[in-house]
């Protein structure tokens, strides 16, 4: 294996990483607040669908990657709606949620051919294998590597963090200490579905594909198992989005990397998900927020 | 067994799980739904009411229209029940897609390297791999949980993306037929025969419903069905009264996947008579709804399964006789599904502090 | 409070209850399980809304939508159950709540500055930095009342603020409480302990059924005659003492140690136990001392570090409950509807879960022989006085003190060599605490050996032949009942041996 093979495998890797980095962030911040945002693949493929649109009516890519963010945060009011409002399964309606909206047909054939241009940073993508790898990315590559710490921050150095911790680890404590647990999950639901949903936008952004049925290809899940072996940390949800856009990109390699080359495509493809499996296995220790899935009724509520 | 088979007694019981007032709140939000539906097809500038014709029209209109939705049933029923006992154990088991299709896999391979056998043999044969293949498949989903820990949810949806890509294999690479997105034709002795040619209904219907009563026996009338019930409730005291949760747990995976399996493979020798690309219309995903809106009770799986099925069947002729695309369907399942859940006619019990 | 009325469904929890609180006064609110205690103070502090009456603070008449809108009038609860979060530090579950959401930074090191200045001029001593999860419950108390005290509370509610608490725990409250009376706060105890009132309180108003009783000052009552308002009648006797007879050893505990499984720290440590037949050893300590993980180890659900445990001879060190219950093991746990129950279950299927799980009530093939389960359910039922005696009733539908009946008729109806009952009158009325007492000495006079897991001292007492005080999982006082010593139990409880009681008593509190 040589270094150009070695360089582009990660170079992709974190291109390809971006949607499900951005996704991963917003999971954690919901699942921090204790909602199992299980309906992230909708809300991707719904931001995907958005970006298409916006790119097929001539608006421009970045015209779709902001559209996601309204339509994000509407995503995330209705899906608040029914957990937090309604007390229904989180994880039932999440599934159902995820897997009712890929509207098959409706979508189908938004194509689009442009795709964001890559930015190389001055001085920095002049580094050798590092530049190249890190610094010659999408610029929503680079927002999604620069929302991980401030996700950090807000989750850890605000009273805002501070609360839908405790909303996600018990809120009954956050009850009596006088905030609004459902306002808590609400606002954490709709932050978290705007950066999902903007994830979701960015994958039309870099892959160029267009929109096609199902294009997210359960990346949204994906990230789910990202939040759980970067343990609700967004510098470990880093490291865990890049695994997965690795070994995405080596498909793209996989030719080139002669012996390899015989397996069949299908082999390769289901990398990334024989990955998150193993992830998953390996980050058995791994502890959800304690309320994290539960409904929660206010006290003093019908009972 | 002896002389007393089930009577009436018996399936009046079975019948009886859901309570009328959430069956009445469940029609409620059915009506709700198409509501809300035929204003939004109103919006689109379309006659609501030519649609609802359309689809019941399509799906219950004439026999071969009935008989058509029958064997859309049997698929979402089978992994309606899929969904529905693992649910009970509060077991999120959403890999159904995956175990249907490891089952159709195992059925075209057994079918297409066994040599040839006589129907009655063969037939038999196939499904029993179909089978073991979806118990195993399902099976290290819940190996991964007891074991390790891993999240049921995440693992049996990566390998419902396996499982595809296994079966895609088998079509581009195995099997391959040409230009066809299918593998080569299973022999004809493999087909199931058709019990209802007027409808087209093959054996495939009475295979489902006699496997629903097979699940509602494991549920109600056997040890395990009732621990698969006490350990959804209430894991914890269910340990402590000795139950094997682990075992129970790998037990219900494996369980919920010969259905699946099954569901796989009478795909592939029914009308298909071969693994096609795209086999499945998401039956796998939407058995979760079957399951729920049949609120976890195996009797109630296959009328909830022919609603589904009639929506999913009825909505293909949508296109040609209003301006409405077929998906139409699917967005009317999900608005159901989720005024369901919203109106809180679906709801686990969950046992204090059981969180994963 | 001015004729406070709730009602829950058909049930009257407060019926027009007058409540007068002065001060600088320590109030105690005395009743029984269901008198209406916690509903009244909910509604005092903003939890729940009355249906009818009023509250007045400081003359003004109020309306409390919310426990920020009480808190705002300077009064605030601490719960039985804290309402803390086990991951979050000391500090942080001190501040939470006390600025607005939108507030952007939060400063964790000035946050910890701040809840030391509060607990120095309260004199309630933390460490802000501390995770909750990692300190005892006294200090979590205190990290309760300092929470009400940093958003400003005058008034403390408190629900029973001693019932996980040992002498020593107890004893510092008190104390506490009486630092915080001369500094112009008041605090409202709910208790049910009689002597608690006349320890610290300066009045008492007594409920029952919903209802007032009377308000006492103190010095103008004696406790016989709060019990009597209490419940009602005079307080039953206890059942009387048979000697011990002392039959072969069946449980034989030999070196066992248990990890806390959140901790992971040892809870129990080298622990050596033995309980004969006819005999019942009672086990007391402070909540926290590894008292549950001993009876969570010895039902089989909680993996033991190292150790044996010996049924008649059989190591069942390593067997699931199941093998336990086959080799003659009998369990009543300590919460009984997270242990015990499948409250969403029928009664039938409840007392059928452990045969089931050793694959019995089976019928030709492998189907459940469904009339006999209920036929078999309907007997124990009716031998063991449950109400309703449905087997078709799900257990959620049952009082606490007939659940416990259902548990101990399936634990019994096993015929058990060795009951484990923890806390097993636990939140039960009198009536019930009568029944369970009986049950268990009637398992220890057919020749059953209990071992009995309390922190009531009376209980421990009035049931055991034998007795031994757990301290950090470590037996610290052993003694056989008849001359065991009240004050040396409630010393050792607290961790002080007799030696060096005197020299520093309460010393044990500050190792925290």
């Amino acid at each position: 294996m040589n270094s150009t093979i070695v360089i582009s495998v990660f170079a992709t890797g974190i291109a390809l990483m971006t949607p499900v980095l951005w996704a991963a962030l917003g999971e954690a911040i919901a699942e921090r607040a204790g909602v199992l945002n299980i309906g992230i693949e909708g809300v991707m493929l719904f931001g995907a669908l958005v970006c298409a649109w916006a790119i097929r009516e001539g608006a421009g890519i970045w015209t779709g990657l902001l559209l996601a963010i309204p339509v994000g945060a509407v995503l995330g009011l209705a899906l608040a709606y029914l957990w937090v409002s309604r007390g229904a399964d989180q994880i039932v309606s999440g599934i159902i949620g995820a897997t009712s909206l890929l509207f098959d047909e409706f979508l189908k054939g938004v194509g689009v051919v442009t795709s964001l241009d890559e930015i190389s940073i001055p001085l920095l993508s002049d580094i050798p294998w590092i530049g190249e790898i890190v610094f010659q990315q999408p610029s929503v590559t680079y927002l999604a590597l620069l929302a991980a710490p401030l996700v950090f921050l807000l989750l850890n150095r605000t009273w805002f963090g501070l609360y839908i911790r405790s909303a996600g680890e018990k809120p009954r404590a956050t009850e009596t200490a006088g905030l609004s647990v459902p306002a808590l999950r609400y606002t954490a639901v709709v932050v978290s579905c705007v950066l999902i949903c903007f994830g979701g936008a960015s994958l039309i952004a870099i892959t160029s594909g267009g929109f096609v049925t199902n294009v997210t290809a359960g990346q949204g899940f994906v990230a789910l198992a990202i939040v759980v072996l970067g343990r609700w940390n967004p510098f470990l949800i880093v490291g865990g989005a890049l695994l997965f856009g690795v070994s995405q990109a080596l498909q793209f390699q996989a030719q080139s990397l002669g012996f390899l080359s015989s397996l069949p495509p299908e082999a390769w493809l289901s990398l990334p998900y024989l990955v998150t499996i193993v992830a998953v296995v390996v980050a058995k220790s791994s502890r959800y927020p304690n309320a994290c899935g539960v409904p929660f009724t206010p006290a003093g509520a019908a009972r | 067994m002896s002389g007393d088979a089930p009577g009436r007694g018996l399936l009046t019981r079975a019948l009886s799980t859901p309570d009328p007032r959430a069956l009445a709140t469940g029609v409620m939000a059915l009506l709700g739904t198409i509501v809300v539906v035929s204003l939004m097809v109103a919006a689109l500038g379309e006659d609501p009411f030519a649609a609802i014709r359309t689809i019941i029209e399509g799906s219950f209109g004439d026999t071969t229209a009935f008989g058509q939705t029958l064997m859309v049933a049997v698929p979402l029923a089978l992994c309606g029940a899929a969904a529905a006992i693992p649910f009970t154990a509060r077991l999120w088991n959403v890999g159904a897609e995956g175990q249907m299709h490891i089952g159709a896999f195992a059925a075209v391979a057994v079918a297409l390297t066994l040599p040839a056998l006589p129907g009655p043999v063969f037939i038999p044969l196939i499904l029993l791999g179909a089978i073991v293949a979806g118990a195993l498949w399902a099976g290290l989903a819940g190996v991964l949980k007891t074991a390790f820990g891993a999240n049921e949810v995440i693992v049996t949806l990566m390998l419902n993306f396996v499982a595809i890509l296994i079966a895609t294999y088998a079509i581009t690479g195995i099997w391959p037929q040409g230009v066809a997105p299918s593998t080569e034709q299973v022999p004809d002795s493999t087909v199931l025969p058709v019990v209802w040619s007027g409808a087209n209904v093959s054996l495939a219907l009475p295979i489902a419903l006699a496997a629903l009563v097979a699940a509602w026996v494991l549920m109600s009338r056997t040890g395990l069905g009732l621990q698969i019930r006490s350990i959804g409730l209430n894991p914890f005291a269910s340990l402590m009264n000795g139950m094997r949760v682990q075992t129970v747990t790998v037990a219900t995976f494996a369980i919920a996947g010969t259905f699946a399996g099954l569901a796989g493979a009478m795909e592939v020798i029914g009308e298909n008579k071969a693994l096609v690309t795209n086999f499945s219309a998401n039956y796998g995903y939407l058995g979760i709804a079957v399951a729920l809106v049949a609120r976890l009770a195996p009797a109630w799986i296959f009328p909830s399964a022919v609603l589904f099925a009639a929506l999913q069947v009825g909505s293909q002729s949508l296109p040609a006789s209003t301006g409405i695309p077929t998906s139409f369907g699917q967005i009317i399942i999900a608005a159901f599904v989720l005024g369901l859940l919203g109106a809180r006619v679906i709801r686990l019990r969950y046992a204090e502090g059981a969180v994963q | 409070m001015l004729g406070i009325t709730k009602r829950f469904g058909p049930v009257t929890a407060c019926d027009g209850i007058d409540f007068v609180l002065g001060r600088g006064e320590v109030h105690c609110l005395l009743g029984e399980n269901g008198a209406g205690k916690t509903t009244l103070m909910s509604i005092l502090f903003g939890l729940i809304p009355p249906d009818d009456g009023q509250i007045i603070v400081d003359g003004t008449s109020v309306q409390f939508g919310s426990p920020r809108d009480a808190l705002n009038h300077g009064i605030g609860m601490v719960h039985q159950h804290f309402m803390l979060v086990p991951e979050f530090t000391v500090a942080e579950n001190v501040v939470l709540g006390s600025r607005p959401a939108w507030t952007p930074r939060f400063d964790r090191a000035a946050a910890e500055e701040e809840v030391r200045e509060v607990a120095r001029t309260s004199g309630l001593e933390v460490d802000p930095r501390a995770l909750i999860r990692d300190i005892p419950v006294d200090v979590q108390q205190r990290v309760e009342i300092l929470k009400l005290l940093y958003r400003g509370a005058k008034v403390l509610i408190l629900d029973e603020p001693t019932a996980s608490l040992g002498p020593a725990g107890i004893k510092s409250l008190f104390e506490g409480l009486a630092t915080l009376r001369e500094q112009g706060h008041s605090a409202i105890l709910i208790t049910h302990k009689l002597t608690e009132v006349t320890a610290v309180a300066d009045g008492v108003t007594v409920l029952r059924g919903g209802r007032l009783q009377g308000s006492f000052r103190q010095g103008n009552t004696d406790e016989a005659e709060l019990a009597r308002a209490m419940t009602g009648g005079d307080i039953a006797a206890l059942p009387v003492r048979r000697a011990a007879s002392g039959g072969e050893v069946v449980l034989r505990v030999r070196g066992l140690t248990v990890k806390d499984t959140v901790t992971g720290r040892n809870a129990v440590e080298d622990l050596d136990l033995e309980v004969a037949a006819g005999e019942i050893v009672g086990i007391a300590g402070v909540e926290g001392n590894g008292q549950r993980e001993l009876a969570d180890a010895l039902a089989g659900v909680l993996a033991p570090e190292s150790g044996t445990i010996l049924l008649d001879d059989a190591d069942i060190t390593a067997m699931p409950p199941r093998a336990r219950h086959a080799a003659g093991l009998g369990v009543i746990p300590e919460d009984r509807l997270r242990w015990g129950l499948v409250a969403d279950l029928t009664l039938a299927e409840n007392l059928a879960l452990s045969d089931i799980s050793r694959g019995g009530l089976r019928r030709r093939g492998r189907l459940l022989d469904l009339d006999g389960m209920q036929a078999r359910a309907a007997e124990l039922l009716e031998t063991y006085g449950v109400r309703p005696p449905n087997p078709k009733a799900r257990a959620s539908q049952l009082s606490g003190g007939n659940q416990q009946k259902v548990v101990i008729a399936r634990e019994m109806s096993r015929q058990p060599r060795l009951l484990v009952a923890a806390q097993p009158t636990r939140g039960l009325d009198v009536g019930a605490i009568d029944y369970v007492h009986r049950q268990i000495l009637d398992m220890r006079d057919r020749g059953g050996a209990v071992l009995l897991v309390t922190n009531e001292l009376e209980e421990l007492i009035a049931l055991s032949d034998r007795i031994a005080v757990m301290y950090r999982g470590r037996f610290v006082y052993r003694a056989v009942t008849a001359d065991a010593d009240v004050d040396a139990i409630a010393m050792a409880m607290a961790g002080i041996s007799p030696e060096d009681a005197d020299a520093q008593p309460g010393a044990a509190m500050e190792v925290a």
